[in-house]
Order: C-alpha cells, then sequence, then structure tokens
C-alpha cells in the first residue's frame, strides 16, 4: 500500500504523490517476471495456493489495464502541465485586480487557483480511480474469500449515529463512509468501514467544515451476555482522564500489566467483568493492534452485545497498491490478510463465538 | 492574622485531611469486601457446576475414585461461610478454593485419558462452562488482588496506620496462585 508522499489522505481521497510519479515514464514499464507469493507468517499461512489458484491468472489482465489507466492519466499530466503556471498567473492577476477596484481582497485569485487545480487533479486521477475501484471490487473479495465469508464494498450507506451511545463517537454534522467489510468469522458477524467525520464551525458569518474523526470503525457481535458497560481509551494524562471520565458513571479500572496502562486507560461499570474482556493476551492483543495501525488511538467499547473499535488513522487501509508499480496483487492482500487476521483474532481471543449459558 | 486564627486554620486542615484519609480508608476496605462478595458468586457458580461434572465424570472414571471424593469434599468446605472481616478466616478460604482449583485441574487433564469421557458431549459442554467460570474466577480474584493492593497501602503508611483501627481496617491477604499450580507440567505423566 503506498503512503508516501501525502498521508494524510481522508476516505475517498488520492494521493497527489501518485500523480507527480506519472512523469517517469519508468511507470508504464510491465514486470514480465511471473508474480509468486511468499508466505510471511501466520497470518497468511496457506494464501500462496489460495493465490495461485484466484489471484495469479488476472494478473496480466489487471496489468493491462494498469498500464492502460496509467499512460492515460499521464497523457492527460502532460498537456494540463502548462496550466500549473498558467493558473497561478491568472490567480495573481485577479488579486491584483481585486485590491485595485476594491482596495482590499476577498481571496478571488485564491479561490479561482484553488478551484483549477481541483479540477486538473480530479480530471487526471479519474482514470486512476476507475482502475483502483476495478481492483477493490474484483480482487478484494477474492483475497478475503481466504479468510471467510466475506463482503466487500465501496459504496456504505450513512450509520454511525447508531455507534454515538458508546460516548467514542465525537459530535459531527457530516459522515463520508467507504470501503466496507461485512460477514461472519467463527459465527461472529463482523463489519468494518472507513469514515470521515466532519463538524461545522462557525465563526462570525463563515462556516466552514472540521474533521473530527477519520479512521476505521470495527463492529462485532458477541454470543455472550454482558451486564455492563466497558470502555478502553487512550491515557491521555490523569487530570484530563479525571475530567473526561468524572460524569461518564463508569469506574476506572487499574490493570497489572504497566505496558497497557501505560498506553491505554479502562472503565467500566463493572470490575470483574472489565478484568474477564481484559485477559493478559487480550491486553497484548491490543498493544499489538496500536502498533499495526502506526501506533493509533485505538477506543473499545464492550456494551449491549457488541464489541465496538473505533480506530483513527491518518491514511486509508483498504487501497489498492499505486498505479506507478506493476500490478500483482501481493501487497494488497499482506495488508489485507495482516489486518483481518488482527481483527480476527480479537474475536478468538475473547471467544465471542462461544455461546455459554452461564 | 493572629496566632489564634492560624491555629483554628491548621487544625480544620489536619480535620480535614484526616476525614478524607479516613474515608478513604473505609472506600477501599469496601472495595475489598465487595471483590470478595464478586470471587463468591464465581466459586458458587463453580460450586453449581461440578456435581455434574462429577457425575458425568464417575460413569467413565472408576480408578479416580479418591481424586472425585476430594473435589466432593472440598467443594463442601468451599461453600462453607467464612467471616471477610477476619483476614486469617479470607486466607483459609482462599487456600481451600486453591486447593480446589488444584484438584478440578487434576480431574480436567484425568479426563485426558479415558477417550470415552473426552469425546461425550455432554462432558464437552460442562469442561467449556468450567472454563468460561475460571476465567471470571480469575478475573474476580485479579480485582480482589487490586482492592487489597489499595486497602494495605492506605493502612499501612502513617497515618493510615493510625487511623486504621478506627476504620475498623486489617490488612488483608493477596490472593495468590496455590504451589501446585506454580509446579512445571510433567506432559510425560499425562500423555503416558
Amino acid at each position: 500500500m503506498i503512503f508516501s508522499l501525502f498521508d494524510s489522505r481522508k476516505p475517498g481521497d488520492l494521493g497527489l504523490g501518485q500523480v507527480f510519479r506519472l512523469y517517469n515514464r519508468d511507470v508504464l514499464k510491465s514486470d514480465k517476471l511471473l508474480p509468486n507469493y511468499e508466505e510471511l507468517g501466520a497470518w497468511d499461512k496457506g494464501f500462496s495456493d489460495h493465490y495461485n489458484a484466484k489471484l495469479k491468472n488476472l494478473v496480466d489482465d489487471f496489468e493491462q489495464k494498469r498500464v492502460t489507466a496509467a499512460t492515460a492519466a499521464r497523457n492527460k499530466l502532460l498537456w494540463l502541465t502548462p496550466f500549473f503556471f498558467i493558473i497561478p498567473i491568472i490567480g495573481i492577476n485577479l488579486t491584483i485586480w481585486e485590491l485595485n477596484e476594491h482596495d482590499e481582497s476577498n481571496g478571488l485569485g485564491v479561490i479561482f487557483a484553488a478551484l483549477s487545480f481541483g479540477a486538473i487533479f480530479w480530471y487526471i486521477k479519474r482514470s486512476i480511480l476507475v482502475y483502483q475501484n476495478s481492483i477493490k471490487e474484483k480482487i478484494f473479495p477474492q483475497i478475503l474469500e481466504f479468510i471467510g465469508d466475506f463482503k466487500f464494498s465501496t459504496e456504505v450507506p450513512s450509520q454511525v449515529k447508531k455507534f454515538e451511545k458508546s460516548g467514542l463517537i465525537p459530535a459531527f454534522s457530516v459522515e463520508t463512509n467507504e470501503d466496507q467489510i461485512t460477514g461472519k468469522y467463527k459465527g461472529v458477524q463482523l463489519q468494518l468501514f472507513e469514515t470521515h467525520l466532519q463538524k461545522w464551525k462557525y465563526r462570525g458569518k463563515r462556516s466552514r467544515l472540521v474533521t473530527v474523526f477519520n479512521g476505521l470503525i470495527i463492529n462485532l457481535s458477541m454470543n455472550k451476555n454482558f451486564t455492563g458497560k466497558t470502555i478502553i481509551k487512550q491515557d491521555r494524562g490523569s487530570v484530563t482522564n479525571w475530567f473526561g471520565n468524572k460524569f461518564s458513571g463508569l469506574e476506572n479500572i487499574k490493570l497489572e500489566d504497566p505496558k497497557f496502562e501505560e498506553i491505554f486507560e479502562v472503565y467500566s461499570t463493572d470490575q470483574i467483568e472489565a478484568r474477564y474482556l481484559l485477559t493478559v493476551s487480550f491486553m497484548e492483543r491490543l498493544l499489538d493492534l496500536a502498533d499495526i495501525f502506526d501506533k493509533a488511538e485505538i477506543q473499545l467499547c464492550f456494551e449491549d452485545n457488541h464489541l465496538l473499535i473505533i480506530i483513527p488513522l491518518r491514511k486509508p487501509i483498504f487501497e489498492p497498491g499505486p498505479i506507478t508499480e506493476p500490478e500483482n496483487f501481493i501487497d494488497d492482500a499482506q495488508s489485507l490478510l495482516k489486518e483481518m487476521h488482527l481483527i480476527c483474532q480479537i474475536v478468538d481471543i475473547l471467544k465471542l463465538n462461544m455461546k455459554l449459558n452461564l | 492574622m493572629d496566632n489564634g486564627t492560624i491555629l483554628i486554620i491548621v487544625a480544620v486542615t489536619v480535620t480535614l485531611l484526616l476525614y478524607l484519609l479516613y474515608a478513604r480508608i473505609i472506600k477501599n476496605k469496601n472495595k475489598v469486601y465487595e471483590a470478595l462478595a464478586g470471587i463468591d458468586v464465581q466459586l458458587k457458580n463453580r460450586s453449581n457446576l461440578i456435581p455434574n461434572i462429577l457425575e458425568i465424570a464417575k460413569k467413565f472414571m472408576a480408578h479416580e475414585k479418591e481424586l472425585i471424593s476430594s473435589v466432593t469434599e472440598l467443594r463442601t468446605k468451599t461453600d462453607k461461610d467464612y467471616d471477610s472481616n477476619d483476614s486469617a478466616a479470607v486466607k483459609e478460604h482462599m487456600a481451600v478454593a486453591s486447593a480446589l482449583d488444584a484438584q478440578m485441574g487434576q480431574l480436567m487433564i484425568s479426563v485426558e485419558a479415558y477417550p470415552d469421557l473426552k469425546s461425550d458431549q455432554t462432558m464437552q459442554q460442562a469442561q467449556l462452562s468450567y472454563n468460561e467460570v475460571e476465567t471470571k474466577i480469575a478475573a474476580a480474584r485479579r480485582f480482589y488482588n487490586s482492592a487489597v493492593g489499595q486497602l494495605n497501602n492506605s493502612i499501612e503508611i502513617f497515618p493510615g496506620s493510625f487511623l486504621a483501627k478506627y476504620a475498623n481496617a486489617s490488612v488483608m491477604p493477596f490472593y495468590e496462585a496455590d504451589e501446585a499450580s506454580k509446579a512445571p507440567i510433567d506432559a510425560s505423566s499425562i500423555l503416558g
């Protein structure tokens, strides 16, 4: 997966780094070597057979599509390059004209430049996005098939409101969702999707949308009955923790693992239930999960027979490899399998699949 | 500000601090009782499961009569009432519960030597339920140890040690795993 130059993208965005790398003619070269999937760990054990059976025969076809899409995007980039110089000149002239006519600038030049550049990049990226969406729609489901009965969809309806009860979702006005995986693992219903939440901020007569959350929401159903509510949050220092939870009605839970305690704070309505959920192995997996997601501020809520996991991300995770590199689906598969393996491990560790009448 | 006023402020501050410490000790003591009650609820759950397990086991494990009767005896002892204010009684109650842990662990290992019993559906479900309740007991004991840690810290450090007798609080024992469960497992004895 690609996160080189502009890695603070939101769902639906595409890195500008990819667009600029199209200036290099080498990106249109195809790798003629037959790809071989090399298994790296427990999380992709047995995948090489699945790769050979389901994905290898699609590599040539998608590599051709990649070269066609990259060529189209590169041609657009080359003939639009003069506008990268013309647009700023027009923008500056508009600002000077505004200053001469009205003695003040309302940012007409800047708005013109921003809109023009936006339109150009959108026009170039369109060819790339069509190709990348075809990977998401045709290849990702084939990769997920290896783990179990999962569906992948790029279109995701609005639904974040239903998770607000957990107290982990910040107040928001607009939600943009994409890339949803739904399915069952060992009988446990699993749903995860990427979301970008924004809130209107008002300053005098002006208003603007600011990002309040950008990341992944994971919702797992459980076969166990829980009476209480347990929240795991990032440790924000004793004073902030105290004020943040004073009125939530939850009690602070002190756990034995010093590394876990350093990173997370646990609050619950039930001291024993919280410790039942947070076993030593679960705490270890949660630390692993935080590592995998680049030390992200992971938050969890156990309530109403569901486990909600919220992971802020600086970049979307369910993205195909860059259009500037030969296609073989190996990077896509490794990232997707590793992330899904960790999520499935949560089900295994918590034995969420077991229904016991105690 | 005259000396009398200063003396009053100091006296009020000291009294307030002592009261807060006293309240903290009472709070910690009650938390220990809450944790102890939590353990007992889970021990009761386990106690309710044991007769079912023994009933199934008896049909297959003719050579384990001694082990089965030992479990029955320890179960009866664990179910007995005890004085939760008396740290010695609490310690003894925990020791009995730990001994039952060890004997039940031994019984579960012995099940492996009886393929018919091991594959019995009712036994498998009973084992799953037993493991689940054991996890809950472990969670309850972790809460208890955390509560005891807080209580002991608050009454062993001066002036907590002075206030402890007024709060009717004494140092409580930590739950510790018994020696049998700390010992390394002899795989050859299990696998034959």
